[in-house]
């Protein structure tokens, strides 16, 4: 089932500098009990992106574009309506979790808050509740542990509260924006187990923003690419780890240091990631593209297309006009 | 905790010492004695020599730092001046400057916090320039000249005295009318005193709570689906507060001290005109017995502050571990 659509989204901030086109056009589709991964390098708009699904974006605007959930416009949402979609259907979880939790309140009372909003409990049941699902997201003795404010608790725990918090009101979606960037490798593999248990257990789809190819690969279905604000590749995550299309996916993937062949030199994409505020006419990664052409530097590239399920946006896989 | 509060408290005495023992050389040093401000310069010298010999001033200075000391304890310092025991005049003029501190102190924190939250939620509305622009006149303007300028339009509107505590020579008033009157000449110096108190803490109120809003905290309180008003009342409000406790310490000293300005701008009382005038008569026992007093409310306000930033803040314990 299709839970979640976004068709040409565009979200752009306003600052004295110029515009900044953060996120232009950005389309996907996320099915229910199934993970998206959002990939990319810092700065291309993953965030924003999904803070424009949220409505979140205090600072800039979202233009144009449509965002339905089951069937809802969420961008004409009166704020009201919203706020219940907030949490209650599609929750968030941030990549930094001591930072991302209020210092002055206990983990208990933060994950009861956010039961209360949604459900008309009484404060006693939305207690019980929240050790449950202490328990369930794995803190150990959480009756204890409730009581303890975020800098008590290590960054795999927080991440957990976090996730608890999360899935306190049985959201169908949750985006996990950078969940396992600020942690260890033995900790994170456990929050992604752990996401991926909750997953199945309630059916969620997962938006899984990152920029680490190996968390992809261990995670998503599908994976979408962005670069500079836009998707450039969108596909299977089969296919694509297999046969990347798009120039910038093959460069992300020669990053991938090899562990078995070591090589003198550590790959990479060379050139800088264009000004957001001052992007080139024509595509926006001709300057660092192997393969640029001609009609590269003079028309923009659509998402099209190319059969089993991927869709590229770059003039070498256009079809002709 | 209760270690760690003693600790400190026993920490106080060196620098309470240290303290005292500068402020009597300096005012030691000052030009001008005790004897001068009293006797007409024709008189003899063996009588301004009895007169030394009196106050204990033919002694050396170390000698009579430790007699005032002596005489502080066991309560037997009188003032040069007109040989009333020091404590009871300080004790005569230590309602007249509680209340008209305590009010002013509840008039700033009254007044400076809700309008700090207000431009910082409006921040940049035409009510938030207002603020700004007119917390810029309150943080410039002279006490004393505002004082001027209000009191010559209270006494040309209304024709009541507002100097003192109470209008002079009423007899006969009922209790409810006393204490109308008792407030009426409270009023303005206390607002007076209150008026760039208010005009900067509201500005601190203001920063930290922009400061605030800008963190990751926020965010996730708005993704849980809270209200606005929620997210800044509980979520942002709380730990907005916590650097405006510092300077809730830094009020107390000020509490005894008064404030020589306004206190003798209105003929209030109290025991900064009492410091004043005890500064220009050399009456030394006085003058340092306030200074000591103050010195003590200096370091027990930030003793209270730190108590109470342990109390408001969960990151911060003291002695433990």
């Amino acid at each position: 089932m299709k839970v979640l659509e976004v068709r040409g989204l565009t979200t752009r901030f306003y600052t004295l500098e110029g515009v900044v086109k953060a996120v232009e056009n950005v389309s996907f589709e996320m099915w229910g009990g199934k993970t998206l991964g959002l990939v990319g390098e810092s700065g291309c708009g993953k965030t924003v992106t999904a803070l424009s699904i949220m409505r979140l974006i205090p600072q800039g605007e979202i233009v144009s574009g449509n965002v339905r959930y089951k069937g809802r416009e969420l961008l004409k949402l009166p704020e009201g309506e919203m706020r219940r979609i907030r949490g209650g259907e599609i929750a968030m979880i941030f990549q930094e979790p001591l930072l991302s939790l209020n210092p002055v309140f206990t983990i208990g009372n933060q994950i009861v808050e956010a039961i209360v909003v949604h459900k008309r409990t009484s404060r006693m049941e939305a207690e019980s509740f929240m050790i449950k699902l202490l328990e369930l997201v794995g803190i150990p003795s959480p009756r204890e542990m409730a009581g303890c404010y975020p800098h008590q608790l290590s960054g795999g725990m927080r991440q957990r509260v976090m996730i608890a918090m999360a899935i306190s009101t049985q959201p169908s979606v949750l985006i996990a924006d950078e969940p396992t960037t600020a942690l260890d490798v033995t900790i994170a593999s456990q929050i992604l187990e752990l996401m991926r248990e909750l997953q199945s257990k309630f059916k969620m789809s997962i938006l899984l923003i990152t920029h680490d190819l190996g968390v992809i690969a261990e995670m998503a279905d599908a994976v979408a690419v962005m670069y500079a604000g836009e998707i450039v590749e969108c596909a299977e995550v089969g296919h694509l780890f297999k046969k990347p299309l798009h120039p910038y996916t093959k460069g992300l993937l020669e990053c991938l240091p090899d562990p078995v062949r070591r090589e003198t030199y550590l790959k990479t994409i060379p050139g800088h990631v264009p000004d957001l505020r001052n992007l080139p006419s024509g595509c926006n990664f001709q300057d660092r593209c192997p393969y640029a052409i001609q009609v590269c530097k003079e028309a923009k590239p659509h998402l099209v297309d190319v059969g089993s399920g991927t869709f590229v946006s770059c003039h070498l896989y256009q079809e002709e006009l | 905790m209760t270690k760690y509060v003693l600790k400190r408290f026993l920490q106080c005495i060196p620098t309470l010492f240290g303290i005292t023992v500068i402020s009597f050389v300096i005012i030691h040093i000052a030009p001008g004695s005790p004897i001068g401000m009293q006797l007409n310069p024709k008189t003899s010298p063996k009588i301004v020599e009895e007169m030394r010999k009196n106050y204990d001033l033919d002694k050396p200075l170390h000698i009579q730092y430790f007699l005032w000391l002596k005489k502080l304890f066991s309560g037997r310092l009188y003032s040069f001046k007109d040989g009333k025991p020091v404590l009871q005049k300080i004790r005569e003029r230590l309602p007249a400057t509680l209340i008209l501190n305590i009010t002013s102190i509840l008039l700033i924190f009254g007044f400076a916090i809700p309008l700090g939250v207000f431009s910082a939620t409006h921040r940049y509305s035409f009510l938030d320039n207002l603020g700004t622009l007119l917390a810029y006149i309150g943080i410039s303007i002279p006490g004393f000249w505002l004082a001027y300028i209000l009191i010559l339009g209270v006494v040309k509107l209304s024709g009541m005295p507002v100097l003192g505590m109470r209008t002079f020579a009423v007899e006969g008033l009922r209790f409810l009318e006393l204490a109308l009157d008792r407030i009426w000449h409270l009023v303005l110096p206390s607002l007076i005193l209150a008026i760039g108190g208010i005009a900067g803490i509201s500005r601190y109120m203001r920063s930290s709570m922009l400061e605030v809003i800008r963190q990751d905290y926020i965010r996730t309180a708005y993704a849980k689906g809270l209200t606005e008003d929620e997210v800044y009342y509980k979520h942002a409000l709380r730990n907005a507060l916590l650097p405006i406790i510092t300077i809730f310490g830094f009020l107390i000293p000020g509490l005894i001290g008064g404030s020589v300005i306004v206190e003798t701008v209105f003929a209030w009382p109290g025991i900064g005109r009492l410091a004043y005038q005890s500064v220009l008569s050399r009456d030394y026992p006085t003058v340092m017995t306030i200074m000591t007093i103050s010195a003590f409310l200096t370091l027990f306000g930030t003793l209270v502050a730190d108590i109470l930033y342990a109390v408001a803040d969960p990151r911060i314990r003291y002695g433990t571990k």
